[in-house]
């Protein structure tokens, strides 16, 4: 065993985790464009178990979502109501604030990334005790700050932890690699739950499980191989078995995703992109830092090419399907990330002379101050505080009028559902037959056609701002 | 004086309460707070339970207990809640003589054994229940043809009034709730994975204290 050599104080982790924390919570105040199905998929669901009340997606009614992250939420929902948290939109931005916290983690991540690449590529063995920390703080202050990764942060999503879980796999598996003893198979057991779960989690990132599996066989490291699949059957098993006792079936919606998604193709109904789209959607977010990124990954291509295989091959698979969204593409970041920080952690760790070190940090720390606020400018091109997020808090104000029986909700897919509306009554998507119905009297538009109909009906305008009215009777 | 080398002296060696440790206390006790959270949305039933506010008293004399405008509290046991067509059971007490095909309520597919209950929270002396069926608006088949009235809460609580072969869209049934609080209409779907229809529910009476003046 070689000793072990210095490693940077906790107080910096400490900080680096604060500042990581800080900059989600304030992404999260500032409201990121929200994507429907943040709503629609994964917390609405919850609400109606424990409401009645929701509005039932066709993938819900297909049968093609599990109960896992749902009932996640769900739990999370029940423990905001004891906390004296309204129903509604004050639940939903508890839920995201409660990914802000937990998306820190990232920031662990990153560490372990950084450290696990820097000593493959530093060629350590598996009983030298010695960190290669340069890459490992590199990959924590990155993952801390690095705005596309704070901003997908405070998501009700199952990219969020899905993503997580599949990097951390990766990371333990670089970390294994090397090491065929009790501490190595424990790591490619861990691997194997991690890596299984993010695929339980989000379907369609199944394929990035391959690239570790593909590793180790590469390697013929036959009983960590064991061991991974070993702890990949746990979450299967455990999935499995919320759909049989959910959907009555074993591996129930697992089956309907396969046919609904795979077989049937019907995910393009909502909308088709061309081959390029998600180049051209990395390029507008970080285009410029994804480039330095992979050039510096690619110079430790022997070390790093499971993770250049995970991030490119994610957008080259996701490219090959006809529906694109940014957000499913959202773990090309961490995995170019780790690999980058690894790489540049070992150029530094290589550098004995203290004079040429502290230049190396200093250039390091300048190139990752560029990266960030590269990635910044990209972020900043979302959509801020939009319309959809308008309609939400509209939602909000009627809920908390005492008066509301029934609300006609104008753009109803921009909206937030009864995840966003606090109140038990009927909401129905704004239709002209709707409005004689005594029933509604509150009216919230998002067109000034719907507003001149309303008033026609006996509706009058109570508040408005920007484009959404907000009409009562 | 206190000897900083003897047992239990200030010099001993203590736990120290670290940031690492505090973290995981406080992550260990979400995680506590979770499950329990977790153990009561497993236990959550889905059923919609809500209180309309409400925009008129009851008058004294015989009315629909069961309009939207008095504040009832409507329960069910389900709805049809898919995006395009919710079927809120709300409908059923809107009171409202010419509505869509949407505005009903409908039971979810999944629901083997449907009821709405329609509580207006002070006893009165219920005589009739009359009920506006799917078949008032759509195919003759959707009417509900078994089907049960209960009267809650009053001297008749749980007393129940049964129909059986109905095919009237529109009908009125006598009943005698003496007191009632509330009433609970439990239907039978006419098939398996058939959803139930109801486009509204009235309940006349008067209120006991108009009865005692």
């Amino acid at each position: 065993m070689t000793r072990a050599s210095q490693v940077p104080s906790p107080r910096i982790l400490w900080a680096l985790a604060a500042l990581a924390l800080v900059a989600r919570v304030v992404a999260w105040w500032l409201r990121p464009e929200l994507h429907p199905d943040e709503l629609f998929q994964y917390v609405d669901p919850a609400v109606h178990r424990l409401r009645g009340v929701g509005w039932q997606t066709w993938e819900w009614h297909e049968g093609i979502r599990s109960w896992v992250l749902t009932g996640y939420h769900g739990a999370w929902m029940v423990v905001a109501g004891w906390m004296g948290t309204p129903r509604g939109l004050p639940t939903f931005l508890f839920l995201q604030l409660h990914w802000a916290v937990v998306s820190t983690a990232w920031l662990v991540i990153g560490w372990a990334g950084g450290e696990a690449v820097g000593r493959l590529l530093l060629g350590r063995a598996a009983d030298d005790d010695r960190t290669a920390w340069e890459g490992a703080l590199l990959g924590a202050a990155l993952f801390a700050i690095y705005p596309p990764l704070v901003v997908y942060g405070a998501r009700t999503l199952s990219e969020v932890p899905s993503s997580m879980c599949l990097v951390t796999s990766l990371v333990l598996v670089a970390g294994a690699i090397g090491d065929s003893g009790t501490r190595g198979r424990a790591r490619a057991l861990w691997a194997g739950v991690l890596g299984a779960s993010g695929v339980c989690l989000r379907l369609a990132s199944g394929p990035l499980v391959l690239v570790p599996l593909i590793w180790l066989l590469a390697r013929r490291r036959w009983r960590l191989l064991a061991s991974f699949g070993l702890g990949g059957l746990c979450p299967v098993l455990l999935f499995g078995a919320v759909d049989w006792a959910t959907w009555n079936r074993p591996f129930g919606s697992f089956l309907a995703y396969v046919r609904v998604n795979l077989v049937e193709g019907r995910a393009a109904e909502f909308g088709v992109e061309g081959p390029l789209w998600y180049v051209e959607r990395l390029w507008d977010r970080a285009g410029l830092g994804a480039v330095v990124l992979l050039a510096v990954a690619c110079a430790g291509w022997r070390a790093t090419w499971p993770f250049l295989a995970s991030a490119v091959g994610l957008v080259v698979y996701l490219s090959t399907q006809a529906h694109k969204e940014e957000r499913f593409v959202m773990s090309f970041w961490p995995y170019l990330l780790v690999a980058a920080c690894g790489v540049a952690g070992a150029w530094l760790g290589r550098r004995p002379q203290p004079e040429v070190r502290r230049t190396l940090w200093i250039g390091s720390a300048l190139v990752a101050a560029l990266l960030s606020l590269d990635g910044l400018r990209g972020v900043m091109r979302l959509s801020w505080n939009d319309h959809g997020t308008l309609l939400r808090d509209a939602q909000s104000l009627v809920a908390r009028q005492t008066d509301v029986t029934g609300l006609l909700l104008d753009e109803f897919y921009d909206s937030g559902a009864y995840a966003a509306f606090g109140r038990d009554v009927p909401m129905l998507r704004y239709g002209v037959e709707c409005l004689p119905n005594p029933i509604f009297n509150y009216v919230i538009a998002g067109h000034d056609s719907t507003v001149e109909e309303a008033e026609r009906a006996g509706f009058r305008t109570i508040r408005r701002v920007r484009d959404v009215t907000i009409l009562r009777r | 004086m206190s000897d900083a080398f003897a047992p239990g002296g200030p010099g001993r060696d203590v736990p120290r309460l670290s940031i690492g440790r505090c973290l995981a206390l406080c992550a260990g006790a979400a995680l506590l707070l979770w499950g329990a959270g977790l153990l009561t949305f497993l236990r959550a039933r889905a059923v919609v339970s809500f209180t309309l506010p409400a925009r008129d008293q009851h008058p004294v004399e015989r009315h629909n207990l069961a309009l939207f405008t008095y504040g009832p509290t409507v329960s069910a046991s389900s709805y049809d809640h898919w995006l395009d067509h919710q079927h809120h059971p709300a409908f059923a007490v809107d009171g409202f003589e010419h509505p869509s095909p949407i505005e009903k309520w409908a039971s979810s597919p999944g629901d083997r054994a449907p009821w709405l209950e329609i509580a207006w929270g002070r006893p009165a002396l219920v005589d009739t229940v009359r009920l506006r069926h799917a078949g008032w608006k759509e195919a003759p088949q959707l009417t509900a043809e078994r089907y049960s009235l209960t009267c809650v809460g009053g001297a008749t609580d749980g007393r129940s009034f049964s129909v059986e072969h109905n095919v009237e869209p529109v009908v009125s049934h006598t009943v005698a709730c003496d007191g009632a609080t509330g009433l609970r209409l439990s239907i039978w779907p006419n098939g398996p994975r058939k959803v139930v229809r109801l486009y509204e529910i009235e309940v006349w009476g008067i209120p006991v204290e108009a009865t005692a003046r």
